[in-house]
Formats: C-alpha cells, sequence, structure tokens
C-alpha cells in the first residue's frame, strides 16, 4: 500500500516500459498494428472520397447555388470520418488499458492483454473525464487572460506582446502540469479494478513535477526515435527510388495540381508494397511509442502503490487506498 | 449501505441489468412521444410553406399595415399552436421517467411497466422539478443583474481592466454557485418519490457535507452519458443519413422537400431513426438519474420507512 512518503523512480518506470518491449515484442506489434491499420484503412476510404468530392466541385465551377451530389458527398465523407474518429478512440482505449493491464496484471497476458470489458469501460470514462476537465481548465485560463489582457491593455505595443506569450506559455505549461497530477487515476484504475479517482490522486499527491518531468523526457525519447526512423525510411524510399523500385509515373500521369487525392490514390495503388511494408514498420514503433508513454506512468503507479519499484510478479491488486 | 461516489454512479447500468425491460418500456414511451411529435412536424411544413411565402410577399409591400402583420403574426401563432401540446406533455414524461429510475432503484420489487406510473408520485416530482428550475432560473437572473452592477462599479471605479477582472471572476463565481446549489438540491426528486411528500428543499440537509462526493458522482455519470452518446452515434448517424434528418440539418434547413424528407413517417429509415434516438434517450436518463436515487439509499441507509429494500 502507498504511504505519503512513497517516491518513484523516472528511470524504473521508462526501464519497465522497455523491459516490457523486450518481454514482449509481438503484443508491441499488434497493439501499433490495431492502431495504425484502421487509420490506413480511413485513408483507403476517405482520399477516393475526397477524390471524388473535388471532382464534383471542379465540373460545378462557375455555376450558382450548392449541388445535391457534392452535399451528399460531403454528408457521406463528414459521417464516415466521425465514425472513423470514435473507432480509432474506442481502440486507443482498448490499446492503452492493454499496456497498462500488461505492466500492472502482467499474468493476463493472453490475447496480447487485450480486453474489452470493465477496465476498458473505466479508462474511456476517466480519459473522457480528464478530458472534459482539461477543456473546463482552458476555458477558464481563456477568461483569466482576457482580463488580464483587457487589465494591461494601456500599457503600450511590445508589454502587450510580452503578456500575451507569457499567458500562452503559462496557460501550457499548466495545462501540461495538471495532465501531469492526474496521470496515475487511469493506471490506478486499471490496478484497483475501481474507479480510482481518489487513489490515483493520492498518489500524484508530491509526484507533480516528477510525473511532468518523466513525460518530458518520454517525449524527448519519442521524437529522438521517430527522428530516426523517419530518416532511415527517407533513406529507403529515397534509394528505392532512385534505384527504380517505386513507380512515380503513375502520380505525373494525373494532375496533381487539379485533384491531389485523386493524385495520391495513384501513388498509393501503384507502390502499394512499400506503402505495406512502411505500414508495419509504423505498427512496430506506434506500438513502441504508446507502451512507452502508457507504460512508464503505469508502472510510476505500480512503484507508488508499493510494488517494489518494477513490474509486479502479482495479479493480486492491491488493497484500496484507505 | 456506506455511500460510494463510484459504485452510485454505475447505478444506472445495475438498474439495467436489473430489469432489462424497464429499459423496453422507457424507449417506447420516449418513441411514442418522438415519433408523435414527427407526426405533428410534417404535418405543419405545408402550413409553413404557405406562411412563407405569405411574409415573402409582404417583404415586397413598402408599408405594410398593421392589419397585415397582425394577419402574419396570427398565422405563425396559430402554426406554432398546433405544437403547443408538446411541451406540457414533455414535461409529463419527463416525471414520469424522472419517478420511474427513482422507483427502480429505491423500490425495486414494484417492477410493473417497468416502474411507470401516472399518479401522485409523477404530479409531485412535477411540481418538485417544475419549482426548483424556477428558483434556479430566477437565482440566475438575480446573480447576472448583481454581477451587471459589480461590473458598472467596477467600471466606474478602476476603469475597463478592473471591470474585467470582476467580471471574469464573477461569471466564475456565479458558475461555482450555480454547481453547488444544482448539487445540492440534487436529491429532490429520490427524496419526493420515496417520502412520498413535496420535498422542496430537504435535499440540502441529505446533502450535508457530502457535497464533494456528489459532484464527483455527478461528474463520473455525465461522462458515462457522453460516453454513450459517442458510442451511439455510430449508429444513429448512418441512420440520420438515410433518413435524412442528417441532410436537413447540414445546411438543407431551407429547402422544404429536404425538410419534408426528413419527417416523411412513411420512410423505414425515420422511423428506425427515432426508434435508436428513443433507446439512447431512455438509456442516458437511466444512466443520469438512478445514481442519485442510489445516493439517497444509501447516505439515509434505507431508513425511511417507505423505501422498499
Amino acid at each position: 500500500m502507498g504511504d505519503e512518503m512513497a517516491r518513484f523512480s523516472i528511470g524504473t518506470a521508462i526501464n519497465d516500459a522497455f523491459s516490457l518491449m523486450r518481454r514482449r515484442p509481438l503484443s508491441v506489434f499488434v497493439w501499433g498494428l490495431i492502431m495504425v491499420a484502421p487509420s490506413v484503412a480511413g485513408l483507403g476510404l476517405l482520399w477516393p472520397m475526397m477524390g471524388d468530392m473535388v471532382a464534383a466541385m471542379a465540373m460545378r465551377a462557375g455555376t450558382d447555388g450548392p449541388d445535391p451530389a457534392v452535399m451528399a458527398n460531403m454528408m457521406q465523407f463528414q459521417a464516415a470520418s466521425w465514425l472513423l474518429n470514435i473507432v480509432q478512440l474506442l481502440l486507443m482505449v482498448v490499446i492503452y488499458t492493454a499496456v497498462m493491464r500488461a505492466m500492472l496484471r502482467p499474468r493476463e497476458s493472453s490475447f496480447f492483454s487485450l480486453r474489452l470489458g470493465m477496465d476498458e469501460l473505466r479508462i474511456a470514462v476517466v480519459g473522457l473525464a480528464v478530458i472534459v476537465g482539461m477543456y473546463i481548465a482552458i476555458f477558464v485560463l481563456i477568461l483569466i487572460g482576457m482580463a488580464i489582457g483587457f487589465a494591461t491593455w494601456s500599457a503600450g505595443s511590445p508589454t502587450n506582446w510580452l503578456v500575451i506569450v507569457g499567458l500562452i506559455v503559462t496557460a501550457f505549461v499548466a495545462i501540461c502540469i495538471a495532465l501531469a497530477r492526474v496521470s496515475l487515476i487511469a493506471p490506478a484504475s486499471v490496478l484497483y479494478r475501481t474507479f480510482a479517482f481518489a487513489e490515483g490522486w493520492r498518489f500524484g499527491r508530491g509526484q507533480t513535477g516528477s510525473l511532468f518531468g518523466m513525460g518530458l523526457l518520454v517525449m524527448l525519447i519519442i521524437i529522438l526515435v521517430e527522428g530516426i526512423v523517419f530518416t532511415i525510411g527517407m533513406a529507403i524510399a529515397v534509394a528505392a527510388g532512385m534505384a527504380g523500385g517505386m513507380n512515380w509515373a503513375t502520380p505525373h500521369s494525373h494532375t496533381m495540381d487539379v485533384n491531389p487525392f485523386e493524385g495520391m490514390n495513384a501513388v498509393l495503388a501503384a507502390n502499394w508494397p512499400w506503402f505495406a511494408a512502411g505500414a508495419l514498420v509504423l505498427s512496430m514503433v506506434y506500438g513502441a511509442v504508446m507502451t512507452l508513454s502508457v507504460g512508464s506512468y503505469a508502472s510510476a503507479c505500480g512503484q507508488l502503490a508499493g510494488n517494489g519499484g518494477s513490474i509486479p510478479a502479482d495479479e493480486q491488486s492491491p488493497a484500496t487506498v484507505a | 449501505m456506506a455511500f460510494s461516489a463510484t459504485d452510485a454512479a454505475f447505478e444506472g447500468f445495475r438498474l439495467v441489468r436489473r430489469n432489462p425491460l424497464a429499459l423496453v418500456a422507457w424507449t417506447l414511451l420516449y418513441a411514442v412521444l418522438t415519433l408523435t411529435a414527427l407526426f405533428s412536424l410534417s404535418n405543419m411544413i405545408g402550413p409553413l410553406e404557405a406562411w412563407s411565402a405569405q411574409a415573402e410577399a409582404l417583404e415586397g409591400v413598402e408599408a405594410p399595415s398593421m392589419d397585415q402583420l397582425m394577419a402574419l403574426a396570427t398565422g405563425f401563432g396559430g402554426i406554432m399552436a398546433q405544437m403547443a401540446w408538446l411541451f406540457p406533455v414533455s414535461l409529463v414524461v419527463g416525471a414520469m421517467l424522472a419517478a420511474a429510475v427513482a422507483r427502480g432503484v429505491l423500490k425495486p420489487s414494484g417492477d410493473k411497466f417497468g416502474y411507470l406510473r401516472l399518479g401522485m408520485d409523477e404530479l409531485r416530482v412535477l411540481v418538485v422539478t417544475f419549482v426548483l428550475s424556477l428558483v434556479m432560473g430566477f437565482g440566475a437572473v438575480l446573480g447576472f443583474v448583481a454581477l451587471g452592477v459589480l461590473i458598472a462599479v467596477a467600471k466606474a471605479g478602476g476603469g475597463g481592466g478592473a471591470a474585467a477582472i470582476v467580471g471574469v471572476l464573477g461569471c466564475l463565481g456565479l458558475i461555482a454557485l450555480f454547481i453547488w446549489l444544482a448539487v445540492r438540491l440534487s436529491l429532490a426528486v429520490p427524496i419526493t418519490v420515496a417520502e412520498k411528500r413535496f420535498a422542496f428543499f430537504d435535499s440540502f440537509g441529505v446533502t450535508k457535507g457530502r457535497f464533494w462526493p456528489l459532484l464527483g458522482m455527478a461528474v463520473i455519470a455525465v461522462v458515462m452519458v457522453l460516453l454513450v452518446e459517442l458510442l451511439s452515434s455510430m449508429v444513429s448517424m448512418p441512420l440520420g443519413i438515410l433518413s435524412g434528418h442528417q441532410g436537413w440539418s447540414m445546411g438543407g434547413g431551407q429547402d422544404p422537400e429536404v425538410v419534408r424528407a426528413a419527417f416523411d413517417l412513411s420512410n423505414p429509415w425515420v422511423i428506425a431513426h427515432a426508434v435508436v434516438e428513443a433507446i439512447v434517450a431512455a438509456l442516458t436518463v437511466g444512466i443520469l438519474y438512478a445514481p442519485f436515487a442510489a445516493a439517497y439509499r444509501d447516505i439515509t441507509g434505507g431508513s425511511s420507512n417507505t423505501i422498499d429494500r
């Protein structure tokens, strides 16, 4: 059980996340694939629709009034992208819960730790509550910013800009710190199998700086990894293009400047093996990014709950913090 | 049973799982109301078209007479009067559902007709909610008038900057005050149903010292409603497109044909869309109202002799 003097180690938390990647690389890949596959499928669905819309609008150029066909296309596009967003949000909840489960309840490893049950419902509710709270906080900060802006507006031009920049930076940092403060509620909910708002809040007490710092560190690692992967990917793409392995003739035969979406579809169709291979690599990278960003906070929660500073060996949830 | 905010927040799901037929009954009630409203609206489109034509014709008149303007206003009033029945009926249906959910949590054995009744409980709930809404509305008006006076005083004394700060802080203060008031009054309906009396302000006594857990419970319940609506949009949005309702809400509002298509009850997709919306509305009512009844039950420990445990 966590006590008020409990501490967590950022190094241990990040190490635990990497350790999870080493122990369960296939799970990490599957988590990434589940997130990437719908996005790729969504692009395959949405680009042709956008191409149709651009083509219909080009045909209607110069005529007055809305075209029912364009309106119908727009409605279909909006509905499809909305549904896609919801599916991606749902999948995100399932994957984030799986990462937390893999870290905090490692024995429940079957089917890549993926489930669809009360844990997922709790994480969805906690996530939505945090998002709603964040929007309320942003609204309040905007109001406060406006009041300060009105009060200092008479100071003149350079001071005004300094105040505006200062307010924006302060608001951004305040939101990030607030998110760090509540970041342990979700993993605590998986750990205790309940809405652990109180426990998660208590774990974060006195740890806000460390949690915020860990977030920054995780972000830097992710930027570094993504930079390296992107550079290697670009090098391979350029080399393949120079060696004639990629087909650029098809897109050039299309009028990219008139209808870029149709042109992009042609690029995808002509080079689909390259894009498929890229999507697989992207899945591994995305899985690793999620494991690092979610797993490190799950590990911190486990440490603060008194599981010995590393991944808990037992699936038994500790007693709820009194 | 001790009151736990997170436990109580789930009471709506428990209630529906315990008695799924209650959800069916609430859905049927909502569906009947929605379809009847749709039928009335579809009958209004023709007269509204004729009224629009009359109004457009009057726009061409340089100086319309008072008689012409009165005739136009009377015509519009006549059309709106056809829908006037919807307001009291919606209030009654709302009271029936609020009482049914409270009854489902507090007296689970009386599950006939999905706990739906139309009797003294419903009348009391209707009166209590109406009075409390009036109190809140009146309070809001008073609060904003007081804030306006404060802003004016601040502007006179300290200029625009001071007025802005007072305005922002006052707005935030008023929002906080109304949230506090809403939470403190939130158990009025369960008390009214459980104790079979007009419990206008008794909720203050029961919620004393329990503001934060009740607020947390309410936040979780609202978030669960958001989640249900988000998930249900995966079904209702495609149905909305098929029924033509989406086309109406997306810029086709001026086209009578689009509006007529959105209210065309001979289109099965319109019915299907209305039914799905009714299911979501019924579930939403259960998720949102049941936690407050559970909170009352757990806080009082079922001490009220009218609660059937």
